[in-house]
């Protein structure tokens, strides 16, 4: 299912408080169908919420990791279906608000909005779209290791997927392994040195391999 | 800014590099096992539309396709060559040659080889095949030629693997167009304002096309490269993307203030107007520029200021209030400048 355009119109300030619940009536003329062929295991990805939800305190970034993978596994959608922002909208806004609510501290409208009606290409705004896209861009073939270090490491997010070279797979894999054990300030700054090198360099024309070795030179740099 | 102003800045890199070396032509394009139609597009234009509406037959029973391949050239002068490699390595130039693909809806980054190293003067084929599965929108296609091999000696050359020494024009590839969910007010495209007839060429950075006064057109001018660039830079930080929101700011002012003029001048007697567009435009802004809460009395006084001289001087400062409301544009400012300067 996707939440229309004008379902939007839901989402206001009370809304996005916590102050006010949605039911079935009130988002019903708002919900559509997705294309024919989505699969999705909506149960099993209930489920996995609820056990986040529960095992978490408030606005606990551990949520994310502990989500992720389940995320990814169970809408198991093309990139051209998670491309469509009304999919991660009726996810956050009808199915799991409560799950949002918990893991992101209302600090202004603006902020929050985002975190219920963002999508599309920005990576870090909606909280269920960022979680699936994230681990899109690390999992190696039904392994989420990669997904999982990434997400233990919030100045790893911070600092590497708010860049626009985390929209190339190798590039992510080979800053995100590559810096995995490495502390926040050097993080921060290697990110800063690969999105400057990337000026000059052509991201597309760079394989895993070499994106590595670039990292691995920049960070010797660095420290 | 000149186009001459732009030209020096492409030139200012540390290397030699020729934005416009490379020429990228799409001849044909194929949908599924279908017969190959020839992309025929005019002088400047770069949009090639293959979404399911323009390339459904009536013998189609569905609505789109599983994979589409794009037949193209792309050629290299000698010249050009020359220009970017030093003499010792003019007879095999050590550089690769590759389009990248690029659909921003569908976070996908990829390219399609067209020649491994080394890379000599001619003409190279490419092939480049979209699963529908992959993409949504526009697809982007730019052709690049990089260094495959580090060099140690210094000079006006570039030194670095994968380093772009060359480029060429893009290709914008509809794959689809989504009508149901909010479409925008106006359309855009990115065309060469010298090489396309129906465009000024007097420098322009973008136009606002009224030929259709039912579906204005908003064109970007690449015949600037460098601002055309910063435009397609993705991501939210880095002074690329921080320099887009700012000079889309620039271009949006604009491009409002001419849209809320021209749907003001377009509203009739009974406070109407013809089309979808002018009343998206003059619900968006007429009643906070009159503080009234009725989009039908500030129709009326709308219509009445741009209808008398001295309407028109009153109506210009509340335009330009909202708009500086609505697009913000200190706040893109302040984020360039801390990211520019690190303030």
């Amino acid at each position: 299912m996707r939440l229309a355009e004008d379902g939007q119109r839901l989402v206001s300030d009370q809304f996005l408080k916590g102050d006010v619940t949605l039911t079935e009536a009130d988002v019903a003329p708002f919900v559509e169908p997705m294309p024919s062929g989505v699969k999705a295991d909506l149960a099993s990805l209930n489920a996995a919420v609820e056990v986040v939800v529960e095992e978490h305190g408030q606005f606990d970034t551990a949520m994310d990791g502990a989500l992720a993978a389940d995320v990814h596994q169970y809408l198991d959608v093309s990139r051209r279906v998670a491309g469509d922002p009304g999919l991660w909208h009726w996810l956050a806004v009808v199915r799991y608000p409560h799950f949002v609510r918990q893991r992101w501290e209302y600090t202004s409208e603006e902020a929050m909005r985002e975190k219920f009606l963002g999508a599309g290409s920005d990576l870090y705004s909606n909280a269920i779209h960022r979680l699936w896209w994230i681990a899109e861009l690390t999992e190696d073939d039904g392994d989420y290791s990669l997904t999982h270090e990434v997400f233990g490491n919030q100045t790893m997010v911070n600092k590497v997927f708010d860049r626009w070279f985390a929209r190339y797979q190798p590039a992510v894999v080979a800053i995100c392994d590559e810096l995995s054990d490495e502390p926040s300030w050097v993080i921060d700054e290697t990110t800063r040195r690969f999105n400057h090198a990337l000026t000059n360099i052509q991201l597309e024309g760079l394989t895993e391999t070499e994106a590595r070795d670039l990292i691995r030179r920049i960070i010797s740099d660095v420290h | 800014m000149s186009r001459q102003s732009q030209r020096h800045r492409s030139r200012s890199l540390p290397f030699k590099y020729r934005e416009d070396g490379l020429n990228f032509e799409l001849e044909q394009y194929r949908i599924d096992k279908r017969k190959p139609k020839v992309v025929d597009l005019g002088p400047g234009e770069g949009t090639v539309d293959i979404s399911p509406s323009v390339t459904a037959t009536l013998n189609d029973d569905r609505d789109d396709w599983d994979r589409a391949t794009l037949y193209g050239i792309v050629t290299i002068e000698r010249e050009v060559l020359d220009d970017i490699f030093p003499d010792d390595e003019q007879d095999a130039p050590p550089a690769k040659l590759y389009v990248a693909v690029r659909c921003h809806d569908t976070i996908y980054r990829d390219s399609v080889t067209a020649k491994e190293a080394p890379t000599t003067p001619g003409t190279y084929e490419v092939e480049i095949e979209l699963d529908w599965e992959d993409f949504r929108g526009i697809v982007e296609l730019r052709p690049y030629l990089v260094r495959t091999e580090a060099r140690t000696e210094t000079g006006p050359y570039a030194s670095t693997r994968n380093v772009k020494v060359a480029s060429g024009d893009r290709y914008e590839i509809v794959v689809d167009r989504w009508d149901e969910d909010a479409p925008p007010a106006i359309d855009g495209e990115e065309a060469s304002f010298s090489q396309t007839q129906h465009l000024p060429d007097n420098g322009e950075l973008y136009y606002l096309d009224f030929r259709n006064e039912e579906r204005p057109k908003l064109w970007i001018n690449s015949d600037h490269p460098r601002i055309a660039d910063v435009l397609r830079s993705e991501g939210s930080v880095g002074a690329e993307p921080r320099m887009r929101d700012v000079v889309l700011d620039h271009i949006s002012y604009a491009v409002w203030s001419q849209l809320v003029v021209r749907a003001a001048t377009a509203i009739d007697r009974n406070g109407d107007v013809e089309y979808e567009w002018q009343e998206t435009v003059l619900e968006a802004f007429a009643p906070d520029m009159y503080d009234v809460d009725d989009i039908n009395d500030a129709m009326h006084l709308l219509r009445d200021d741009v209808r008398d001289p001295n309407g028109l001087a009153r109506l210009m400062p509340k335009l330009d209030r909202e708009l500086q409301k609505f697009v913000d544009p200190q706040e893109q400012l302040i984020n360039l400048m801390e990211e520019g300067l690190q303030i």
